[in-house]
């Protein structure tokens, strides 16, 4: 089927403002082909000087979390504080549909930006705002970070067996979370906004978005009084080492005969030793499974297998044999995944100013009438600025002016 | 807000997913107004249902409430897709629907004969939403699969745990939660604005696996430009010093802390009353008090481990610091910010009463997401959606029931 190659939803107009929480949230607009201008300020979103970066050269267009999240906006490096900054940023704000920010709540208000202004220039914009807590409640002003977040919304507590201390999600899972709902809810306001003309203001809460992932910890509370943490460990089921790291294995589950009898039957027909003792009724039974006992038996008898295969050849043998052993990848494992590849998941941009190839994971959906690949690169900051006040009507000669007073930065 | 004001009040969704990321997706659809009609099957009914915990520690299939918290506002029919005349009942309800979802192995809606190219045929301007662990389409596009592996799969389990110890994970199948069901949903509310102006649908396909890289993608990044492998740093971040997760009184009890700026530091400082120790020359820079950042934690530790938590973190956050108990499930219910989010709800359910229930984690301030109706019982509106939504005669329900269609 053709695909619209962008153009369909290319008058869709967001503002993204975030600088370094959220910045992922805009960036899926750029997916389904949206016009998005990321609002830095001059001095270069924060964001831009944060590692790792390409080559571990220290720069403000080779950082890869700057990079990956703004591939495919336009940068306007504008000074909001100015006076004339805010003239700009308010005509702008009338050819917007989506703005989406992250400063602390009542940043914009105190510019006199806040969304009961903007929302008389334009009563069809969506103004979604991250924030750690939202904009009301006793916390809302209080500083944070991704750990504390985690920690508040309970997600972290879970991240632990019996009384072992937590451990922290890898990727600052708090902020993306925060990212991923701005798009969510602004996505569904602006639907709402295309059908009736009215925009509205979306509240968006990272600790309220982190307590959204807790699984069933809720209702174990509610409904049976328990606070759970970690699914728990028991025999076949969780990490057992192989020959070059670790592999997850999910060998019994419940009582479902079948799963134990036929992963039994592959590793054995593969060459592990010694598991008759496995086959014994009682390893049927969860409660046996759980004991100390059990788990250090299947350990002994499974990584004696194990660990003499890697984890890529523990996870192909257990699909041909439809068992469910994965392996416990890391981010070259991932890199270098058959799936992924086959599939041209990591792809390539240029990015002149470092002039580098960057990979990136492409999309994380694909649709047959959009085309969700991003082809144009991160912008270097103010790449756009002289483009987007042009569209906004300012002459060359005011916008020499506006570059020479630095209320707007227009790059080198 | 009446639900006929609300967003998505006149998007019907066919919804076949279960378990986990997709009725995730369809409940937050079912919060902004769409009619999610729910198709089970009382042979096979939706996996959670049979999921712990349960009301009173019951077991019962209608007293999940892992499956209640991800399916109430939705109403449940019953179909047994293995009877090839379930398909006309299905035929009927796609052509009323606007979005057709599944997150079913790769391969099953075709054997029904419901792929993408069939109902396209059945209704032209179908969204169709599929969303299989590893896309429909690979050499791994068939293995069989949990959240959990999922994790493992991605790479949040191996960089999840302490340096040196057990790749360990959140805990939870993470990726189901917010990933997957995000992902999917900017990629359906991309589909109804096209299709408004177009009048043509299309498919939207969300690789569980991809879309869960898409969060989490710095450590492949870093190895592709870089050749370097990230390992696992437990509570600690490169670019904060405290920064971890030390004990307060109590049963599993901790409190994290989180100091990036020198500022911080000094704020520290001074609620913990300038203790000689911290005077000390190698904590004054970031780097000084990351590379001693175990002698740090040690001291830190030994003075949080005598207090009360919440107190001490309110007058963190009161002095300036980040900071925030490692709250568990009852903390979090009972959490005073929470409270101000408009993020619970409480149904009442016929057989296990008053229960809580978490709402999106945004407020709109046009239209607010609803929480209405709890959890349905297996098959509660089969009856009601075939004579008045699908135009079956009381007649015919009755015959589609004794041919076991409504199994």
């Amino acid at each position: 089927m053709d695909k619209y190659n962008n153009n369909m939803l290319g008058d869709v107009r967001v503002l993204d403002l975030t600088c370094g929480v959220g910045e992922y949230g805009a960036k899926l607009y750029a997916h389904i082909g949206a016009d998005v201008i990321h609002v830095e300020p001059v001095s270069g979103d924060p964001l831009r000087n944060k590692g790792p970066f390409y080559k571990d050269r220290a720069d403000e267009n080779g950082g890869l979390e700057f990079l990956y999240c703004n591939i495919g906006k336009k940068s306007l490096a504008l000074d909001l504080s100015d006076g004339e900054g805010k003239k700009i940023f308010k005509k702008l704000c009338k050819t917007a549909d989506v703005l989406i920010e992250s400063f602390t709540p009542g940043y914009m208000d105190g510019l006199g930006l806040g969304y009961e202004t903007l929302a008389k220039i334009n009563p069809g914009l969506v103004y979604t705002a991250i924030t750690p807590f939202g904009q009301v409640g006793p916390y809302r002003d209080y500083p944070f970070s991704d750990l504390t977040l985690m920690a508040l919304g309970g997600l972290l507590f879970m991240a632990g067996d019996e009384n072992e201390k937590p451990v922290r999600a890898c990727g600052e899972q708090a902020l993306q979370m925060g990212a991923a709902y701005a798009s969510v809810g602004s996505m569904i306001a602006l639907y709402h906004a295309r059908n009736t003309g009215e925009g509205q203001f979306v509240d968006v809460s990272m600790q309220a978005s982190v307590a959204t992932a807790l699984e069933n910890a809720i209702q174990w509370y509610d409904l049976q009084g328990v606070n759970r943490r970690n699914v728990g460990v028991e025999a076949g089921l969780g990490p057992y080492h192989c020959k070059d790291g670790y592999v997850y294995v999910i060998g019994a589950y419940g009582r479902v005969r079948y799963m134990w009898e036929n992963f039994l039957e592959w590793i054995e027909k593969d060459g592990a030793e010694g598991l008759d003792e496995l086959k014994d009724e009682k390893w049927f039974e969860p409660e046996y499974r759980k004991t100390d006992e059990a788990r250090a038996i299947f350990k002994r008898l499974f990584e004696n297998y194990s660990k003499k295969h890697t984890k890529s050849y523990l996870y192909e043998e257990s699909m041909k044999n439809r068992c469910v052993v994965f392996p416990v990848s890391s981010g070259k494992d991932v890199f270098e995944n058959a799936q992924f590849n086959y599939r041209n998941f990591f792809k390539t941009i240029h990015h002149s100013a470092i002039d580098a190839d960057v990979y990136f994971p492409a999309y994380g959906f694909e649709m047959t009438a959009i085309d969700t690949e991003i082809k144009t690169p991160a912008p270097t900051r103010g790449q756009h600025s002289v483009q987007v006040l042009g569209e906004l009507g300012y002459s060359e000669v005011e916008i020499e002016g506006l570059l020479k007073g630095g209320t707007v930065y227009g790059g080198k | 807000m009446a639900a006929n004001d609300l967003p998505l009040k006149n998007i019907t969704v066919c919804d076949f997913s279960w378990v986990g990321a997709g009725p995730i997706a369809t409940n937050i659809l079912g919060q902004f107004g769409a009619d999610i009609i729910k198709i089970e099957s009382k042979s096979k009914p939706d996996l959670l249902r049979a999921g712990y915990p349960f009301k009173d520690g019951k077991f019962g299939i209608e007293r999940s409430g892992y499956f209640a918290n991800r399916n109430p506002n939705k109403r449940s029919i019953s179909l047994n897709m293995n009877m090839p005349d379930a398909r006309d009942v299905v035929i009927r309800l796609i052509k009323k629907s606007d979005i057709v979802i599944n997150n079913f192995r790769a391969g099953q809606m075709e054997k029904w004969n419901l792929g993408y190219e069939d109902v396209k045929e059945i209704k032209k301007e179908i969204i169709y939403v599929t969303m299989s662990i590893q896309g429909d389409e690979g050499p791994h596009s068939h293995s069989a699969g949990f959240g959990v592996t999922l994790n493992a799969l991605v790479g949040f389990t191996y960089l999840t745990g302490n340096p040196g110890g057990e790749p360990f994970g959140t805990g939870t199948s993470y990726t189901d939660h917010i990933a997957v069901p995000s992902h999917a949903i900017v990629g359906i509310m991309a589909a109804l604005l096209q299709r408004d102006r177009t009048g043509e649908g299309q498919r939207v396909e969300v690789p569980q696996a991809q879309a869960a890289i898409c969060l989490k993608p710095l450590d492949i990044m870093d190895y592709a430009v870089n050749k370097r492998i990230q390992q696992p740093l437990g509570s600690k971040d490169p670019n904060a010093a405290p920064h971890g997760v030390y004990k307060v009184l109590g049963y599993r009890k901790w409190i994290s802390i989180a100091v990036f700026s020198d500022n911080q530091w000094c704020i520290l400082k001074k609620v913990m009353g300038n203790p000689d120790w911290s005077e000390d020359d190698m904590f004054d820079t970031l780097q000084g008090r990351l590379d001693n950042q175990d002698v740090l934690d040690r001291k830190i530790e030994e003075w949080t481990e005598i207090q009360d938590g919440t107190q001490l973190q309110y007058r963190l956050m009161e002095s300036g610091v980040p900071v925030g108990m490692v709250q568990d499930a009852r903390a979090v219910i009972e959490d005073p910010q929470l409270a101000q989010n408009d993020f619970w709800a409480h149904l009442d359910h016929p057989e296990v009463g008053i229960t809580l229930y978490n709402k999106v984690p945004m407020r709109f301030s046009k239209t607010p997401a609803i929480m209405e109706t709890s959890a349905p019982f297996l098959g509660e509106h089969t009856h009601e959606v075939l004579t008045d939504f699908l135009g079956y005669s009381d007649a015919e329900c009755k015959e589609l029931e004794d041919k076991k269609i409504l199994d």
